[in-house]
């Protein structure tokens, strides 16, 4: 519709002097709100005689740098207002949950092992590993969708050893995922931050929306694993807990 | 059925002479291959007088060491037979199985860009990526079987850029997985040698049946995909090859 304003405005550029756009020529609505459309034939180059045109998209694409198309090959095509600071701390979150993955994962060797043999941890942390891993997917897709780089990091080699003479290890274990999500937690509002402070409006929101709510959630199912491990203390309790993490787990990979 | 002979044995040795066994004490057919089964009463401690007796679990348990359940806390119950070297090669096959999904997991990145699309190859190596961990899983899974002790170790961060002037990314990329499964096959063989050194039957039948064949199969595969790749050359073959791979990909999900 604006390509037809083109001729439209050039013939009026031209000093043909009573010549009315056609009447077909509609300007979209966020164009002229309110105002009403009338046009003046003015010699000239200045749009200004249609009154009621807020937007020219070629001519604000002429403009900023920002929107052209880059054509050196190793440019990012897709990058728009994304810092590099941005950037960068996208890198370091796919870390972060990736090496929270990998530590999950030490935490269901040391369950799977004959000698302490609680299936119900192993599984939990199985899953959580798995889960960990698939944030960092997430993340390194949504770099790729932004325009950045995934500059994958070196995973330092966890613990391998979680017994504990005074809690015992189920509760140790616990206590240390706990620690995890929180500190997690802790780098996803400093991811959100980041955001904040370089404007990246869908950063932020993707941070909030996609990860900070689920977040809240795991961190108060450890803690009430916690505070339960907790009250039964070692022995026959926390086999009994065991057992209720692997019916948990029944109704959650059957449905 | 062991049990009730064990009181008619010491019956024999507290010297009743012409006590016989009940007739309802059976030994194992295992016990007494293609030999008739005969008692002869007699005094004295020695159980040949029953012959046809070949085995005798209690007076083996106790003489050898390896079959004692051991009671410190940290030793490992179901270990048996599987050498300290054996131990460190899986801890080691499960350090190389993870590095490959790591840089899998780096290609996945890469083709995910904006500026390079290729779904395809991207599914391919995220999916491959997923395989690899599944297999590092496998290998703890077994450590924590014969009462080995998982230890993971770093991961070290791969490569970001799969760039290649002459070949293109796509050829490139491929080539690389191709050698990247070569070089797990030899860490395979490697370790199926390992447990051949240390007579660990079970451990070299593990690894022939469940990794071998498999990698076998990768290799063939991915060579054919190299062969495709470098007929085809850059530009639209690559393309076509990737909708090809998401063709695929499609059938293998939706299955």
């Amino acid at each position: 519709m604006l390509l037809k304003a083109s001729p439209a405005l050039s013939i009026l550029n031209s000093g043909v002097g009573d010549l009315f756009p056609p009447s077909n020529v509609l300007f979209p609505s966020t164009t002229c709100r309110g105002s009403r459309l009338s046009v003046r034939a003015a010699k000239g180059t200045s749009t200004k005689s249609l009154t009621g045109v807020v937007f020219e998209p070629f001519e604000e694409v002429k403009k900023d740098m920002d929107l052209l198309v880059p054509t050196t090959p190793l440019t990012s095509l897709a990058r728009h207002k994304f810092s590099d600071e941005s950037e960068s701390a996208v890198n370091e979150q796919i870390n972060v949950e990736y090496n929270v993955s990998y530590i999950y994962h030490a935490l269901y060797a040391y369950f799977d092992r004959d000698n302490v043999g609680l299936k119900g941890f192993a599984n939990f942390f199985k899953d959580s590993s798995t889960e960990e891993r698939g944030h960092a997917e997430k993340f390194m897709e949504y770099q790729n969708k932004r325009g950045g780089r995934v500059k994958l990091q070196s995973i330092l080699m966890p613990f391998s050893e979680f017994d504990h003479e005074e809690k015992g290890d189920a509760l140790y274990a616990m206590e240390l995922a706990l620690s995890l999500e929180k500190l997690t937690n802790e780098k996803l509002l400093k991811l959100q931050s980041v955001g904040v402070k370089n404007n990246d409006v869908q950063l932020v929101d993707f941070v909030e929306s996609e990860f900070l709510g689920e977040q809240v959630e795991a961190i108060k199912k450890i803690s009430e694993y916690v505070a339960q491990l907790r009250r039964i203390g070692k022995g026959h309790g926390v086999w009994h807990f065991d057992q209720m993490l692997l019916d948990e787990q029944v109704l959650l990979h059957a449905g």
